[in-house]
């Protein structure tokens, strides 16, 4: 290698590590890796040499959270002698222990927590209160879609979707309406959480959660004696001993629909009771005027039709555009958040949101039925229709997608285009929840265009169960 | 191999030698993947793959690049996972770049202490340089807005500090070989 070639790869690696390399510097890096053992030499010299700055002053705060930094630099010089790591370990620039040395003192204490704990179980059963390691996982994760977020007070991080996982107490975090996610207590009691939604879990001598906002079902394991499941939101609280029941909240309200046993929902704002029995609801407002009563949830419509004659309520998402020059009233998509990259960049999807409100769903769907969109694009896409649902109980029933190019539909005079697809078509979009549609409940329909904002427009959407 | 089952705990000297790894592995996961997140991603899955093959770790091997070899897996892996994204280097060359790394893994530590030394040598205000590029989220933009300085500029002066840097370990190390 030439002194003008060393030259030349020391730039290059400068600017991967400052984050300015271009895709043709990039491909000639990558060239010259390939083709030259002493540059991969140079290289791995280099990027140790980052990286070792780095493990001394790295961001450790995008792993674990200043205060979770303290504890786990402290704990192993105090706790554990047999992990110092004094010598091979030393810090370089600072006489603190560094922050990148404490995230992997901690992992090294993950990884032996997590090799431990499944082991204690399997040996012992559920984990008595005298082991503090195996009493802090108190909730697996058994089923994800979208992108959640976990946070146990002192740090935050993104549970995958490949496998189960345990997790300690906290707050699990959904982004997009399209998202969901499956938790299963020790004892069994299995809760779905979906929608945009925030919901706290915690267990001491009973399991209490509350649901910030978002949808939640439960089905909930017979509870100890006086150790009932407590649910709390902004608005409500029930105590739960058995049942199969879902909850919507907000800020405002709380609507509570039983599929199986018996719930009594408490009314925060004046502490009123009801008690909601098999297939019946209730609703807590802040409102304490209003009545508060159980009422039989009545299954919804075999057919829905939206033609946006209206402005849609304001739980539906899209841009309402009024009849004009012989155009239909439609509904333009808006910008939504899907999931999140895991840097925690916002993934955006460009569509329209039809939901039901608390009180009802939208259609109850049969073999026969068939959805039917009109709608038209600037330019031409794929679009990805996704149905959420419930049980007819109104437990969380799944989500279920389509995709379709719009090449597929041919224009018509007024270019808009018409879709058709059959219930049957519609995909899984959660191996736990894989269906048969057959007799759900649709409470969501979303209609987008990915990443790619090509003005759609939607001015009809039907849901029809065709005569066979 | 360790005569134990896979239930067994891992020995003390395990839990020692992932610990002690965690460094090495940082750096060679740095020169495969180059972000940040995915590194911090990849070495905590390659934690819990060493941790579930404890059992099968021959005590008789040298560590560092049975453990390489696992992050190596775990990089094509993490690759497989998420499709769409683009892998920074093709599986030839990410073989040969932790075969150059395993190679060379008994100089890691002789360069870790001949770092520690040139930065003491380094004048005041490029360890401050140092300092504030590789502290918590700095970056070059940032410390350009901070001095301003273009970021070109400040990229230019780093480049010349990590030049000095490799060179002065280059030297401690043919230092130490001649004594």
């Amino acid at each position: 290698m030439t002194p003008g070639d060393s030259l030349k790869l020391e730039r290059l690696m400068n600017q991967v590590v400052d984050g300015v390399l271009s895709d043709a510097e990039e491909l000639l890096l990558e060239t010259w890796l390939r083709d030259d053992s002493t540059a991969r030499d140079r290289y791995l010299c280099f990027m140790m040499l980052h990286a070792d700055l780095l493990w001394d002053h790295g961001a450790a705060a995008s792993l674990i959270g200043r205060e979770s930094l303290a504890t786990s630099a402290d704990q192993p010089r105090d706790v554990s002698p047999s992990l110092s790591l004094s010598h091979s370990t030393r810090p370089l620039l600072s006489g603190w222990l560094s922050p990148r040395l404490a995230v992997a003192v901690g992992l090294v204490l993950v990884g032996l927590t997590a090799w431990l704990v499944p082991r204690f179980v399997r040996q012992h059963g559920n984990a008595g209160s005298g082991v503090r390691v195996s009493a802090a996982l108190i909730i697996t994760l058994e089923a994800l879609q979208g992108t959640a977020e976990w946070s146990d007070g002192a740090r935050k991080w993104q549970p995958g979707s490949d496998s189960e996982q345990r997790l300690p107490a906290g707050t699990l975090r959904l982004d997009g309406e399209g998202s969901s996610c499956q938790l299963r207590f020790d004892d069994g009691t299995r809760i779905t959480v979906s929608g945009d939604a925030e919901a706290e879990f915690a267990q001491d001598s009973q399991k209490r959660l509350y649901l910030r906002r978002g949808s939640l079902t439960a089905d909930v394991a017979r509870q100890p004696d006086g150790q009932p499941c407590v649910i709390e939101t902004p608005t409500a609280r029930i105590e739960v001993i058995g049942t199969v029941f879902t909850l919507v909240a907000d800020s405002e309200q709380t609507a509570l629909n039983v599929e199986r046993g018996a719930v009594r929902m408490q009314r925060l704002v004046d502490g009123h009771e009801v008690e909601v029995l098999d297939q019946r609801q209730a609703i807590a407002s802040l409102d304490a005027t209003a009545e508060m009563q159980s009422v039989r949830v009545g299954a919804p419509p075999d057919s829905w039709r939206q033609t946006f004659d209206q402005p849609p309520p304001a739980i539906c998402k899209g841009t309402w555009l009024a009849a004009v020059a012989g155009q239909p009233n439609r509904v333009r998509g808006v910008p939504c958040v899907a999931s999140r990259r895991k840097s925690g960049k916002p993934i955006v999807h460009h569509g329209i949101t039809a939901r039901s409100g608390v009180e009802t769903r939208l259609v109850t769907l049969h073999p026969t039925s068939v959805l039917k969109v009109r709608y038209r694009l600037t330019g031409e896409a794929s679009l990805r229709i996704m149905l959420g649902t419930n049980q007819p109980g109104g437990s969380f029933g799944g989500n279920f997608e389509v995709k379709r190019s719009s090449q597929q539909q041919t224009l018509d005079a007024d270019g808009w285009r018409t879709l058709t697809v059959p219930l049957s078509e519609f995909q899984p979009l959660m191996k736990r929840f894989p269906g048969p549609l057959d007799g759900s409940h649709v409470s969501l329909l979303m209609i987008n265009s990915h990443e790619r904002d090509v003005g759609l427009e939607v001015c009809e959407i039907e849901i029809r169960s065709q005569v066979p | 191999m360790d005569d134990k089952s896979p239930n067994e705990p891992p020995s003390l000297r395990y839990l020692e030698m992932v610990t002690q790894s965690q460094r090495t592995l940082y750096g060679v996961l740095w020169s495969l993947l180059r972000n940040a997140d995915d590194v911090d991603d990849v070495l905590q899955e390659t934690n819990a793959v060493l941790w579930q093959k404890a059992a099968e770790f021959d005590a008789e091997r040298q560590f560092l690049p049975w453990a390489l070899k696992i992050a190596q897996l775990q990089v094509l892996a993490f690759h497989k996972r998420r499709l769409r994204d683009k892998l920074v280097f093709d599986e030839g060359l990410l073989t040969a770049l932790v075969e150059n790394s395993i190679r060379d893994i008994d100089q890691v530590e002789s360069r870790r202490r001949a770092l520690a030394g040139c930065l003491q040598k380094l004048p005041g205000d490029h360890r401050t340089l140092v300092l504030k590029r590789y502290e918590a989220s700095g970056s070059v933009n940032e410390m350009a807005e901070e001095t301003g300085r273009s970021p070109k500029a400040v990229s230019e002066a780093l480049r010349r500090i990590r030049a000095a840097l490799l060179e002065c370990i280059e030297r401690t190390l043919a230092q130490e070989a001649r004594t």
